[in-house]
């Protein structure tokens, strides 16, 4: 999970436990420095608030965090996160700096779960002897704060680990995987994560320390996808045959399959049953994983158990049940909000210390822009229709229902939005903008409705691309990107 | 339907009627026979013997079915038919035990087992059936096994002798006819003396003559117990009989759990047979233990123990005659499941089933395939590479890669950097993310020819003329001149990294900077000019990691102490 976003608590500080020996211990100073003995199969979770951070070393052993080795003698940065390091064979740690939250688990749901990372990779192995067999496609359902994307790491940095290369598909806006949330996303996983920033990071002009990734994003923004099922729906038909093609058109895509992350309201509503069951089918699902969820496993059950007897063409589908790990954690709208701003700075100025970016402002006239808005049902809506705008517009909507996109005005409401620059041409049309990868995204600064002009901070220097805008209401405007 | 009109025969004729069609393990049919049981409770009796009668004559796979019938009007309907049951439930049961394949016979004992313990969810504490009549038919089973077993020991006595001595050590009084054996399945040529193709449960005709043995000999109905049916001579085929077993039980047990989820009991029974097969499956264990494994496994099942040892007194059953080994049997029927290996583990070497029951079973045994499939480890950023010549070439490059971008780290802060758009889908779906290092680190000179899928969409025509560029001594102020501006992402195919993009104020143009255009391919000026200047001096072949004059020492020295340390984390692994 490795969600940033927790405060700082009220916990002592560098409270020892009995079963940690404590060499150093002067809780005094403000980076204290401390070894753990780790025993085998437990798991040392901290949480770090933001503003402080956590260096941890592995000194002996070997350790990993959500899957991804630790190398021996490394210094890993924590900060704003909640996490942990769990150990297969017992592992020294250093750690300096003092976490909110600190203990050790002997009771960790790993053995189910690297299981399920064996059972996947027979899978793997079946498919690359033989070329017509499709490698696993696994998506993790389950409710919120139930570790869905702690596993999805797991099982992506197991499968890397193995020499795999697996499709990870982000289908939950709330949090972006290697983008802003907001989006969905599709990413090949071939090296190593960045265990200090989650998934790692999308490439940038210059040198990474940790390989970056190169996601395919779309953009949905809205926070869930019962906001504007209608474009949910298509973007994920969209990703399906982009991730379906990728996987035919290179071999290890193809056996290493998929790795699907699911946001978690989509499994509590019968709307969310039905968007739910789509993206089963557009990924070809071959393997449905519960996770901490009894009663949302037995409708799965009944929703799927029987489908090969009476349809032959859809494979069947294994359902999995798995508990949730003991070391979930609730995170509530602050943290989550910090993390989503932290996530948007990080896209513009880099991470601090490790990789300084430098974001470009620029000015644009609104007669050189064309911005869309994503269809919200709410009333808003309303006033946010382009008034007097000459162009011949489709609603987009195109009978009845919810717009995908509606053309927008620029307008004051914009000001402190992301918005995202399609790769997609000015002219388009709107079900062609709805499906469109996103290139990047601009931050609007400030907007002048008397001169018709707006800033713009932009991700990299030169003429901003002449391509469609889409802005949304999540995530929300951020107000201290541009100080 | 609770028409209390009709008699007693009525019922019990139409009940009769409706079995018949009771062909297979359909839950709803034998929900709706259980609710019609129920509303007709009145002719317990005769619905009783009905299903009794119908168990005894069905052919033998509608037994089963038949069977979960009479468990199911037991557990939901309880009183009286209990009561009507229980007074032949021993014959019922064994008769139809008797006549069943083995994979059926699990599912008896499962059942059996179920009688033993109290119904799920109810008040009652006491079982579904007494106890004395599930003794009974445990004390049968348990009989039977033994026999069975000492049978098989003699027989393997005096196996590859005459088919008469073998078949005068048996206790039974009968001599069994030939067609008696075929349940040893895997018994080679030498005592198949019955037709091998016997075991498919059809024409299965004990009939007359295992039910006469009951109760006075077991002998008879013995020899088929499913537990020694696929035993033969080594005590490999024991664990891999016992593995059956269990398997066996696992299924069943995961079935109700399914069907029960909150049941306690099914859940600790089931853990407690995936940890059993966990361990027979990961270990090669000694006869001793193994024969304690079965004891275990008998408890398991709640079977009691055996009774005192049938007069002859043979030792412990299920003990590998002497001289047996655990080596698999040249061709066994049924693939071993022993993932222990001689040779690495692979993926073949998983015994993970795609089930929630499958995956809670701790595995040990696979644990070093998660290192082991790459073993040679970057000591600096924990990446793993294959332990062939491919992966120490590749290693190699990684850490040219650390090198690289350490370097270019310190010189990055100076000049400040962007986040590039992300690719567009065409892009994405035909990138390749090798990841930081490609395999082709040297650029071969000759790739101006080859080097056309590139996706780059720089056409040459707008770049600044190559040859001119080249010739400016410093790479640095080397540029390519950008065609097209959504194509602002390129990538120096020797770094990997991306190129420079700005605005070139003198030519009034976007550019890469520090970029040179070799064909299709834009590299980093600078890398080009290293790389080319390696080439000339070492006359390097294509895919050779081109010698880093700087950094060579130190990366062979981190090469080579790469090796010992995952040497010595392998031994922790086993």
């Amino acid at each position: 999970m490795s969600v940033p976003g927790l405060q700082l608590s009220e916990l002592p500080i560098g409270q020892p436990f009995s079963n940690f020996t404590t060499q150093d211990s002067t809780p005094v100073e403000p980076l204290a420095e401390k070894t753990y003995e780790i025993a085998k199969f437990r798991e040392w979770r901290f949480e770090v608030a933001f503003g402080a951070t956590v260096e941890v070393k592995l000194l002996k052993g070997s350790a990993e965090i959500f899957g991804t080795e630790l190398p021996i003698g490394h210094k890993f940065t924590f900060t704003g996160t909640k996490s942990a390091i769990f150990t297969w064979h017992g592992c020294t740690l250093e750690v300096r700096g003092s976490p909110s939250v600190e203990y050790t688990s002997e009771e960790t749901p790993m053995t189910a779960y690297t299981n399920l990372h064996f059972a996947l990779e027979k899978q793997r192995g079946l498919s690359s002897e033989s070329p017509t067999v499709q490698g696993p496609r696994v998506m993790i359902i389950g409710p919120e704060n139930a570790g869905k994307t702690s596993l999805v790491k797991i099982l992506t940095a197991y499968a890397v680990r193995q020499g795999q290369k697996p499709a990870v598909v982000n289908l939950d806006p709330k949090e972006g995987v290697l983008s802003l949330p907001g989006t969905l996303s599709a990413t090949s996983f071939s090296t190593i994560m960045d265990v200090e920033e989650g998934f790692g990071s999308s490439p940038t002009s210059g040198p990474s320390p940790v390989p970056v990734k190169l996601p395919l994003v779309y953009y949905y923004g809205l926070e869930t996808p019962e906001g504007n099922a209608k474009l949910y729906k298509a973007l994920v038909s969209r990703m399906a045959v982009a991730v379906s093609s990728r996987l035919s058109e290179d071999d290890q895509n193809r056996s290493s399959g998929i790795i699907i992350d699911t946001p978690g309201t989509i499994s509590q509503t019968p709307a969310g049953y039905d968007l739910l069951h789509h993206a089963i089918s557009e990924f070809s699902v071959t393997t449905l994983v519960v996770l901490g969820s009894e009663r949302l496993y037995s409708d799965m059950l009944r929703r799927f158990e029987d489908r090969p007897n009476h349809q032959h063409q859809p494979p069947p589908i294994s359902i999995i049940k798995l508990s949730k790990s003991g070391g979930c954690v609730d995170r509530d709208d602050t943290f989550l909000r910090a993390s989503r701003e932290r996530s948007i700075r990080e896209y513009f100025f880099g991470e601090p210390k490790k990789r300084t970016l430098s974001p470009y402002t620029m000015t644009v006239g609104f007669d050189d822009l064309n911005i869309w808005r994503v269809g919200e049902a709410s009333t808003l809506n309303a006033s946010l229709l382009p008034i007097g705008h000459d162009d011949d517009e489709e609603d987009g909507g195109g009978g009845g229902g919810q717009a995908l996109l509606v053309q927008a005005e620029c307008s004051m409401l914009f000001q402190h939005s992301v918005a995202a620059v399609l790769h997609a041409e000015v002219g388009d049309e709107v079900h062609v903008l709805a499906e469109s990868s996103v290139m990047g995204f601009v931050y609007i600064a400030s907007v002048d409705e008397q001169k018709r002009y707006m800033k713009i901070l932009a991700p990299m220097p030169g003429r901003l691309p002449p391509k469609p805008l889409v802005v949304s209401s999540f995530p929300e405007p951020t107000f201290s990107l541009v100080g | 339907m609770s028409s209390t009109q009709l008699s007693s025969e009525e019922i019990a004729e139409d009940y009769r009627s409706s079995l018949e069609d009771l062909a297979f393990n359909s839950r709803y049919e034998i929900s709706n026979l259980t609710v019609i049981a129920k509303e007709n409770i009145h002719a317990a009796q005769a619905i009783a013997r009905t299903i009794e009668e119908h168990i005894a004559k069905t052919s033998p796979n509608r037994k089963l079915p038949a069977l979960y019938l009479l468990d199911s009007v037991a557990k939901n309907v309880g009183t009286p038919y209990t009561l009507f049951f229980q007074r032949d439930l021993y014959s019922t049961f064994m008769n139809a035990y008797s006549k069943v394949e083995p994979s059926v016979r699990r599912k008896l004992e499962e059942m059996l087992h179920t009688w033993k313990q109290p119904v799920p969810n109810s008040s009652s504490s006491n079982p579904v059936f007494s106890s004395e009549v599930t003794r009974k038919i445990d004390n049968a089973l348990i009989k039977a096994r033994t026999a069975a077993l000492q049978h098989q020991q003699k027989q393997m006595k005096q196996q590859s002798q005459d088919p008469k001595a073998y078949n005068r050590s048996i206790v039974t009084p009968p001599p069994p006819p030939p067609q008696l054996h075929p349940q040893y399945k895997n018994t080679p040529p030498p005592v198949a003396n019955g037709p091998s193709q016997y075991m498919n449960g059809q024409g299965y005709d004990y009939g007359n003559n295992g039910q006469s043995v009951y109760g006075r000999n077991t002998v008879g109905y013995m020899r088929e117990y499913p537990m020694q049916s696929s035993t033969h001579s080594t005590g490999y085929s024991s664990v891999d009989t016992l593995l059956g077993d269990i398997s066996g039980l696992i299924e069943v047990s995961q079935k109700r759990f399914a069907e029960d989820p909150l049941n306690q009991e099914i859940q600790k029974r089931l853990k407690a047979l995936l940890d059993l097969r966990a361990i027979l499956q990961t270990q090669q264990l000694p006869p001793a233990q193994l024969a304690l494994v079965r004891e275990q496994e008998r408890l398991s099942a709640n079977i009691p123990p055996p009774p005192p040892p049938p007069p002859t007194g043979l030792p412990p059953f299920l003990f590998p005659m002497p001289g047996s080994s655990f080596t698999p049997p040249p061709p066994p029927p049924i693939p071993p499941q022993i993932p222990m290996r001689q040779g690495k583990l692979d993926w073949r070497s998983i015994d993970v089933e795609m089930n929630t029951m499958s995956l809670k079973i701790p595995r040990p045994h696979l644990l070093p395939l998660l290192n082991e499939a790459l073993p040679n480890q970057c000591s600096s950023c924990a990446r793993r590479f294959a332990d062939s010549e491919a992966g120490k070439k590749e290693k190699a490059s990684h850490l040219d890669w650390h090198f690289r971008v350490h370097q270019r780290m310190a010189e990055s802060v100076k000049r400040g950097q962007n986040r590039s758009w992300y690719l567009g889908e065409e892009e994405w779906i035909k990138s390749r993310d090798d990841g930081e290092d490609s395999s082709s680190l040297a650029p071969n000179p000759n790739s101006q020819s080859n080097s056309s899928n590139n996706t780059i969409g720089v056409s040459s025509s707008s770049s600044s003329d190559p040859n001119s560029s080249s010739n400016n001594p410093d790479p640095k102020d080397q540029y390519v001149i950008i065609s097209d501006p959504s194509k602002t992402r390129a990538v120096c195919p020797i770094c990997q990294e991306e190129l420079k993009y700005e605005w070139h104020d003198e030519s009034e143009e976007f550019v890469f900077m520090d970029a040179k255009q070799v064909g299709a391919r834009i590299y980093h000026a600078s890398c080009h000019a290293e790389a080319s200047k390696d080439t000339a001096a070492g006359n390097l072949s294509r895919g050779t990691t081109p010698p880093d004059s700087g950094s060579g020492g130190k990366r062979k020295a981190e090469g080579d102490s790469g090796g010992p340390r995952v040497k010595v984390k392998r031994e922790v692994h086993i």
